[in-house]
């Protein structure tokens, strides 16, 4: 294939490179992530993996690495719900057909054997360590301790299914020593308490992992061996290994015959974050930096947020890494190799951390993105763009991330879109919420340039500063076929009528759009992620801010994994937060509250903002209703929800319309 | 710890009493161990209270009575031997310099996640949900923690 203009662009990136023996076309792996939960309660690999799989193999990646899989009959090693399995060579027909999608498709194959360790026997009510060192998070299970010979027979089904593997059409094996799985609790201080040969000093402690690379290099000396690592467990502060230990463990797998190192950063119950959109993109290369200093002639794969081909290609050219191992931000966007190669970087979509994959993963429901809407149902062909059978002249009302998306999917199927919005520009409420986003605006900003991108190169006419409403409906009466209403959400004012003094409410969202500047001493009613978002930045920028929440816990409405983050800011901002607590009054002094139990409090403030509850905008369902042949809504218009919902119903009905 | 537990006992019980919320549903006689992070063998060597088994020592113990969440004194000779639900190591001081603080439980709190102090579980989530600890647990920001965020 001659090279492509963005090639030349990211000339390390797309430069070819070698694993073994065998040649790999450019310096990208593919991940294996995190499992996708699609596959059956044994283990067997479904049609729907099948599809997903043969969408990893097309993503241009020189490796693929194919996600986890447990090694064991027992199922001590299977971690999450729908996990695959390796243990027998019942399960080898569809692994079989993986391995053929990615070598079709160029790539090198591996298979990652993937022993949970402390994180595992899902099913069983019990997990294996070194040590029976209590869980730090209820999720897992309680752990029972490994005799020497359970760690000899974990060995031999180590090596069994790496064998297993290969004889699939594998090209070799990952196995995983980092994040508090198996081996990596047997390498930690804080997990290993043993007092064999198996615990004690970082020899001892590291035995079990350098026996398991020695066995499956004897059984598998033909075949690249890959083990990933924690170059910091952030686990340090709790007992575990510093990350001065984490390298010299390094060290020891590559001194037994590993022939690349995948660094990763922390364990899954470590204090602090690693890969949320919290951490800065690039904020970990220095561990991967260090594990190519420390280990020169192994190959080194590194990707923890480092989501841009751009900055990998510039650690690459310095050297500082020489794989770019990267995996969700292509659950969020499939082609973005080939969107660098064609230097089409523009049009990618970015992952935004937002890690509703492991939320999801974590209530043992499949993972999906909230930026690929078809992910997962790669399967299902009502998820497929295909061209319309009928082209139609559509209107959007909103150009918030619902009607965005319906419209570039509609567009893509050669429909004619305009999306009308009465904003100057696009996006909806996500404007004003990104921009007082605590952890990382950018991400967010990004979905907006996205469309924004998007829009203009598909042809999408936008009417922006227009009001959608009867008299602009009558003066394009007949013109369109279709009008998706995707107007969003407000807060629902109107919940306090009667209330004394409502008149002096003010609305969160307009104080997020920037409309109104509050005074310096706030009380915020509604603690859900508008409430959060609006008091986490004004108590940032100065104000003495309060949050009054009907709930008996706050953030109710955040995803579970970025709960955590909006109650630490909150902590650590130390903004009291009153809950079960309503609003009894506003007056010129503030807000007037009242507990459950009845007891009211003044809270001082010169501005009270109203951030719930929240309605969904449908007037333009009643009104449009005989105006126009098709009328539809997508979004947070027929239910007021959050982005993931937005882009997804606004892809599901642009993709069938 | 000995002095820990004695300085602090008495000045948990109102801010137990203060989060009377938290506790409300929990089962009578579930308890939550507050034990020293570290203990010392007689080398000098630091060692994690992390194992099964150890020295006996004094702990304290936040015990869910008929009628409240109420401050005891025990004795601790490791997680195997314990009835508790929940164990809280604790780094010297931590929890009286919590105690200290305006706010004690969100000092708790952010003191957890500096890794001050170690939470654990001695329950499965099914348990700990059927004795009532999803308030507490979830007041700590606990279920919410590690690293795939």
């Amino acid at each position: 294939m001659s090279e492509r203009p963005g090639e030349a662009k990211l000339p390390h990136l797309f430069r070819p490179g070698r694993l073994g023996r065998y040649a790999t076309r450019n310096m990208i792996k593919y991940g294996a992530c995190c499992v996708s939960n699609y596959n059956t309660r044994d283990g067997h690999i479904t049609p729907r993996e099948l599809a997903r799989t043969r969408v990893i193999a097309n993503t241009g990646c020189g490796i693929i690495t194919n996600q986890g899989a447990y090694p064991d009959p027992r199922g001590e090693g299977k971690s999450y719900f729908r996990m695959v399995a390796l243990y027998d060579d019942k399960f080898l027909p569809q692994f079989e057909t993986i391995a053929g999608y990615i070598h079709e498709a160029g790539a090198v194959a591996i298979q990652q054997i993937l022993h949970a360790g402390r994180y595992g026997g899902i099913d069983l009510g019990y997990c294996v360590q070194p040590s029976v060192v209590p869980q730090t998070l209820p999720h897992f299970r309680p752990p029972r301790e490994m005799s020497k010979d359970d760690i000899r027979r974990c060995i031999r089904e180590h090596v069994e299914a790496s064998k297993r593997a290969i004889k699939a059409g594998f090209d070799g094996v990952e196995v995983t020593s980092f994040m508090g799985y198996l081996l990596a609790s047997f390498n930690s201080r804080f997990t290993n308490q043993r007092t064999d040969e198996y615990g004690g000093s970082l020899e001892n402690r590291g035995r079990f992992m350098r026996e398991l690379i020695d066995a499956v290099k004897q059984a598998l000396p033909e075949h690249p061996f890959v083990i990933r690592l924690n170059g910091a467990e952030l686990m340090d502060a709790w007992g575990g290994n510093s990350e001065d230990e984490c390298f010299e463990l390094m060290q020891q797998a590559a001194g037994c015959g590993g022939d690349m190192i995948s660094v990763t950063v922390g364990w899954q119950e470590a204090p602090e974050s690693s890969i949320g959109r919290d951490v800065a993109p690039g904020h970990w290369n220095y561990l991967a930096a260090r594990a190519k200093r420390e280990c020169p002639n192994t190959l080194v794969a590194f990707g923890n947020r480092l989501p841009d081909p751009r900055m990998a290609d510039d650690c690459l050219a310095k050297g500082e890494f020489d794989y770019w191992e990267v995996c969700r931000p292509m659950l969020a966007d499939p082609e973005l190799v080939h969107k660098a190669a064609e230097d089409r970087l523009d049009e990618v979509r970015r992952c935004i951390g937002s890690l509703n994959c492991l939320s999801r993963v974590f209530r043992d429901l499949p993972y999906s993105c909230t930026m690929n809407p078809a992910l997962g149902h790669e399967v299902e062909p009502e998820y497929a763009v295909t061209p319309a059978a009928v082209k139609k002249k559509i209107m959007v009302i909103g150009a918030g991330p619902a009607g965005m998306e319906f419209a570039i999917t509609a567009r893509r199927r050669g429909h004619d879109v305009t999306v009308y919005d009465r904003a100057g520009r696009i996006g909806g409420n996500l404007l004003g919420y990104a921009a007082r986003d605590l952890a990382r605006p950018d991400d967010l900003l990004s979905v907006v340039r996205h469309y924004e991108v998007m829009a203009a190169k598909l042809g999408v006419e936008m009417r922006l500063n227009t009001e959608a409403n009867a008299k602009l409906m009558r003066s394009v009466l007949h013109q369109y076929d279709v009008c998706v209403v995707a107007a969003g959400a407000r807060i629902d004012l109107s919940a306090y009528d009667g209330l004394p003094g409502r008149e002096r409410l003010v609305d969160a969202l307009e104080v997020a759009a920037g409309r109104i500047q509050p005074g310096k001493r706030v009380v915020v009613i509604g603690a859900g992620k508008i409430g959060l978002v609006v008091a986490e930045f004004l108590k940032k920028n100065g104000a003495e801010v309060t949050l009054v929440e009907a709930d008996k816990r706050i953030a109710g409405d955040v995803m579970p994994t970025f709960k955590w983050r909006h109650t630490a800011w909150v902590e650590e901002l130390e903004i009291p937060v009153l809950t079960s607590t309503r609003l009894a009054r506003v007056t010129a002094e503030g807000a007037v509250v009242v507990d459950a139990k009845g007891v009211e409090t003044s809270l001082p403030a010169d501005t009270v903002i109203a951030a719930a509850p929240r309605v969904a905008n449908q007037a333009l369902f009643a009104e449009f209703e005989w105006m126009v042949d098709e009328l539809h809504g997508c979004g947070d218009a027929l239910m007021p929800r959050g982005m993931d919902a937005a882009i997804h119903e606004g892809y599901r009905l642009g993709a069938r319309i | 710890m000995a002095a820990l537990a004695q300085s602090t006992r008495a000045g948990w019980q109102p801010v137990l009493d203060a989060h009377a919320e938290l506790f409300e549903a929990l089962a009578v006689d579930a308890s939550l161990a507050l034990v020293p992070r570290w203990r010392i063998d007689a080398e000098g060597q630091r060692h994690a209270n992390i194992v099964p088994r150890t020295d006996p020592m004094p702990m304290q113990l936040w015990l869910r009575t008929p009628l409240a969440m109420t401050v005891r004194e025990g004795v601790y000779a490791g997680h195997a031997h314990l009835g508790s639900d929940l164990l809280m190591l604790a780094e010297r001081r931590a929890l009286d310099e919590a105690l200290a603080h305006e706010r004690p439980l969100s000092e708790l709190k952010r003191r957890l996640r500096r890794g001050e102090l170690l939470f654990m579980v001695l329950r499965t989530r099914d348990e700990l949900r059927s004795r009532g600890w999803t308030d507490f647990l979830e007041a700590l920001g606990l279920p919410f923690l590690g690293t795939c965020r």
